[in-house]
């Protein structure tokens, strides 16, 4: 089940891709692409088939899906702080940004409990984002974009 | 069960607090930090440091020379220029990102390369910089087009170049730096000038590329940077200068219009300080009054010498001219029938 | 023997500082995704402005060949290599580290810099001029068939399934069209803004290998190395004996390193991924291979040391960059007065041995500044899980941000990042999908090239297929794209049988 649901993702990934490139009907701009992805198309008939013909063998899992909602769950709070990271960071700057997120997913992941030590958590952050602020501030120069939190 | 909970409800408590605490006084040391760039409109400008974007890859002539340039900046500015490199789609990541989002505050300042950047977005007029938007503020640099050719080509002057291309029409294969550049532009201006059809390549991977290709053979000609052929010159030789007169680095190097092919100085690379539309005017005037002081700095002529590129250091008013100037000719150029 | 006396310069008290100091902060820098190499030397050669020229180059040349071996420790601890150049050391490498044995696949992949790292320095300082000639000889025809040869691996890299490998390498190359196509300059794929200027190689290998990562040890909440994994204490002497006498995979990691390096353009990305498949393929008893064999570590990383030296052949022979980093290194040269070229070593020989000195001894002091460093791998394996991916997933975007200071960049490696993940949730590689995103480029551009300069003359096809080092490139594509066709093949033959014999 798994391999034939994987080949058809692959399939259709395939076939947007295609499409992507025969839209705009520029043959010569588009032909290098779309070799690709006529290839990607053929390799993922290819996966359609091996799937197809294991089934046969192997049994369907009913397990699988019983572990993409378990991942599902365990990677869920870091999905939403990851997308909070990523649309905060502009508008509160790099270190301070990085600093929450750093504390967050280190509360909500502790091998204890959430948020069961945070202090240490918050100290550890305090020191890693210090750290990132010496070698890519200070060190490399980098400039990174302000926001209202330095 | 009831204790364990309500353990749990005075950690979550405190991790709030603690975020808030951070937040807090995250934002109370921004607050003492940022002051300066909101009020510092007048007289104190530049108040904090400058950066530079530089819309090519850290290593080439470009950034190069920009470091160079801008590195003794705090001396005479009070305060320095970091460059920082923004570079992707020959120069159009870097260029549109400065006019589409960046400041406009008078402390971020762009780099330009001429005629690169005029012949793009007159030959693409979706992109986001152009003619209104681009204020130029001082050049620094002046890098002419050469004519090259590998060591052991049977071409010596330009005009055994032009009898081949005569005899062979399409089939002279030519390299530059890529399309749009200086050197296709003076690949252009030779074509209609010599009237004859050239097979003009851009090397993907930019002007020392395009320079291999000619030490290798891989080309018959090309087009590239004077200062570049100017240090292969033991691997090159190098037919004539796309420029009004004859460069220092190369006095025996006729030009192309001595070599009675009328190409003129459209396609050297000018490289220089503009910033965007809505900085305001007194900042504007403030930089275009120290930077060419800065790029006159004997440490600053000495390095650009060192890599054998030219120095030209121009001011508002020249920079406005020859913006000006430049936009014409390459209008004219790109527009005869012959521009692919 | 002038040079000689140059290159003891080297060893003058402050020269030496400069040099360790060089060392352990390019270790460091080239231990963090998204400081690669050319990033960490660009970053540099603005300091060097004001030192003496002989003092600047040692710092950066000292820089530029630590932050090379500094990627293995990122790409044996956390599964991130810290450049192209060490993706094969995250495949047995890593593998060691989860097994508990970080320290000693640290110990191995510095003994494979100090062995390859010299014999590349070596190669640059006697024999540079016997490859000058070699290096002009690549024009677009012969790009185009690098590309290909490594395109051919794609199917045999990794342990996963070959139909998956190839489908991950051409779907990397896909990716890597995104942006404006070559010799038309039109935009492709260009949805939003963020994708003009295309997909740069450090992110996507950031977004494929980090990402995924913070996922995986977020999902498991165990530490790399299981806690009930004893870390073996590794004695040195023996790992360093060991190592040398892994003579295939050290040889010939070192020799694919070193011919690779030369070649401009695409060797610093691709000699580690080839000289890891060439010895894997040569090995016996190579079903270790991807599963922490020491001899994947010691070919991967023996061969992107020894393709230091070479690469710097085509810019200090010819004065011609061969790599984005050379080209940072060349400006690194100029600001000095230093004009690479023929007549380099006559003009300015008092300034250039130091540096080659300087190399050379890098390579030395990086083995005995990284075994320091060895001791501590095994801690990483320890840190918490939330530390660690809280860590990699802050650097990453930092990372990410230094590269091109693009915002955009930073979006585009948090999307591709998800969608690794679920693809190796599928059974997919990223390496693959790197090395497509590598090799892409460099086969359409110069497939273009070639096709402007073969058009008025002759035909398309005579223009690819002329030419000594095309025929020999073909011939290596084709022996490459068999085996990694035959190989399952006679695997599955031979497993029936051993089974039997198993049985019995």
């Amino acid at each position: 089940m798994k391999d034939i649901a994987i080949a058809l993702v692959a399939l259709t990934i395939s076939v947007g891709l295609l499409w992507a490139g025969l839209v705009p009907d520029k043959p010569k701009v588009f032909a290098f692409p779309n070799f690709w992805a006529w290839a990607l198309l053929s390799l993922s008939l290819g996966l359609l088939v091996q799937a197809l013909a294991r089934r046969a063998v192997r049994g369907v899992g009913a397990r699988d899906a019983a572990a993409v909602t378990d991942s599902l769950t365990q990677l869920a709070p870091l999905l939403v702080i990851g997308f909070g990271y990523f649309m905060l960071f502009p508008v509160l700057g790099f270190y301070a940004s990085a600093l929450l997120a750093f504390a967050l997913v280190s509360m909500f992941y502790d091998s204890l409990g959430v948020a069961a030590r945070p202090l240490l958590h918050g100290a550890v952050s305090l020191v890693f984002t210090l750290i990132l602020y010496l070698i890519f501030g200070v060190l490399l120069g980098v400039q990174v974009p302000g926001g209202w939190l330095f | 069960m009831a204790n364990h909970s309500k353990a749990k409800t005075g950690k979550l408590a405190g991790l709030a607090a603690l975020v808030v605490l951070i937040v807090v006084a995250a934002w109370g040391l921004r607050q003492t930090g940022s002051d300066g760039a909101l009020v510092g409109e007048g007289d104190d400008y530049p108040d904090k440091p400058l950066s530079l974007t530089v819309a090519y890859g850290p290593g080439g002539a470009t950034d190069l020379q920009a470091r160079i340039a801008v590195e003794p900046a705090a001396e005479v500015l009070g305060q320095p220029i970091k460059v920082v490199n923004r570079p992707g789609a020959g120069g159009r990541v870097g260029w549109n990102w400065a006019v589409d989002s960046g400041g406009r505050d008078g402390y971020e300042l762009i780099a330009y390369n001429l005629p690169h950047m005029i012949a793009q977005w007159t030959h693409e007029p979706s992109l986001s910089y152009n003619a209104d938007n681009v204020v130029p503020v001082a050049n620094w640099g002046a890098d002419p087009a050469v004519l090259v050719v590998g060591k052991d080509s049977p071409f010596q002057t330009v005009a055994d170049v032009v009898d081949y291309a005569r005899a062979h029409p399409g089939e002279l294969s030519v390299s530059g730096a890529g399309l749009y550049t200086g050197h296709h532009v003076a690949a252009l201006q030779f074509q209609r000038a010599a009237d004859v059809d050239i097979n003009f390549l851009p090397a993907e991977q930019g002007g020392v590329q395009a320079l291999q290709f000619v030490i290798g053979g891989q080309v018959q000609a090309g087009f590239n940077n004077l200062s570049d052929s100017w240090r292969n010159r033991d691997s090159l030789k190098i037919l004539a200068v796309a420029d009004t007169e004859r460069s220092e680095f190369l006095p025996d190097v006729p030009t192309f219009q001595e070599a009675g092919v009328e190409v003129d100085d459209l396609s050297t690379n000018l490289r220089g300080v503009a910033v965007v539309k809505g900085v305001p005017e007194p900042h504007v005037e403030r930089l275009a009054e120290k930077l060419p002081e800065v790029f006159r700095l004997e440490q600053v002529q000495t390095k650009l010498k060192n890599t054998g590129s030219g120095s030209l250091v121009l001011g508002l008013r020249e920079t406005r001219e020859l913006f000006e100037r430049k936009t014409r000719a390459i209008k004219a150029l790109l527009a005869q029938d012959d521009a692919p | 023997m002038e040079w000689f006396a140059h290159l003891a310069v080297v060893f003058e008290p402050l020269n030496l500082l400069i040099l360790l100091l060089g060392v352990t902060g390019g270790l460091v820098l080239g231990a963090i995704p998204g400081v690669s190499p050319t990033l960490s030397v660009a970053l540099l050669v603005p300091f060097t402005f004001h030192m003496a020229p002989t003092t600047g180059l040692i710092l950066i040349g000292a820089v530029y060949a630590s932050s090379i071996a500094g990627g293995a420790v990122s790409a044996i601890l956390i599964n991130v290599p810290g450049a192209p150049a060490n993706i094969a050391t995250t495949f047995d490498g890593h593998e060691m580290a989860r097994q508990g044995r970080a320290s000693e696949a640290m110990q191995y992949a510095f003994t494979s810099t100090l062995v390859g790292g010299v014999a590349g320095m070596l190669i640059l300082i006697f024999l540079a001029p016997l490859f000058v000639d070699y290096v002009l000889r690549f024009g677009p025809a012969e790009m185009f068939w690098v590309a290909i040869v490594g395109i051919t691996i794609m199917a045999s890299l990794g342990t996963g399934s070959l139909l998956k490998g190839l489908f991950g390498g051409a779907l990397g190359i896909w990716i890597s069209t995104i942006g404006i196509s070559p010799a038309t300059g039109q935009s492709r794929f260009v949805f939003t803004h963020y994708l003009d200027g295309g997909i740069h190689i450090v992110v996507a290998l950031i977004a494929f290998f980090a990402i995924p990562q913070v996922f995986r040890l977020l999902e498991s909440r165990a530490t790399v190395a299981s806690q009930a994994v004893v870390s073996q204490a590794s004695r040195l002497t023996t790992v360093v004996r060991n190592a040398l006498g892994h003579r295939l995979a050290m040889g010939l990691g070192t020799l694919v390193g070193a011919i690779v390096g030369i070649i401009p353009g695409a060797g610093g990305q691709v000699a580690s991924i080839i000289g890891y498949d060439q010895v894997r393929k040569l090995s016996r008893d190579n079903a270790t291979f991807g599963h922490g064999d020491p001899r994947g570590v010691v070919a991967s990383e023996s061969a992107n040391s020894a393709m230091v030296g070479p690469s710097l052949i085509p810019l200090l022979g010819l004065g011609v960059p061969g790599s984005p980093t050379c080209a940072v290194l060349l400006g690194g040269l100029l600001i000095h007065g230093i004009f690479p070229g023929p007549k380099l070593f006559e003009t300015s020989g008092g300034v250039i041995w130091p540096f080659l000195g300087a190399l050379l001894l890098a390579q030395v002091l990086i083995f005995f500044v990284g075994l320091q460093l060895s001791r501590l791998g095994h801690l990483v394996t320890r840190v918490s899980p939330a530390h660690l991916a809280a860590g990699i997933l802050v650097l990453s975007v930092i990372g990410t941000y230094s590269i091109q200071n693009n915002l955009g960049d930073v979006y585009v490696m948090a999307g591709l990042g998800v969608l690794m993940y679920l693809g190796i949730k599928g059974g997919f590689q990223p390496a693959p999908v790197v090395l497509g995103v590598i090799l892409g480029p460099i086969a359409e551009e110069n497939f273009q090239m070639g096709r402007t300069l073969a058009g008025p003359s002759g035909s398309v096809l005579d223009y690819f297929t002329s030419g000594d080092i095309v025929q020999v490139l073909m011939a290596l594509a084709v022996i490459s794209l068999a085996y990694g066709m035959l190989a399952p093949i006679w695997r599955a033959r031979r497993r029936p049988a051993t089974s039997v014999g198993a049985g019995l």
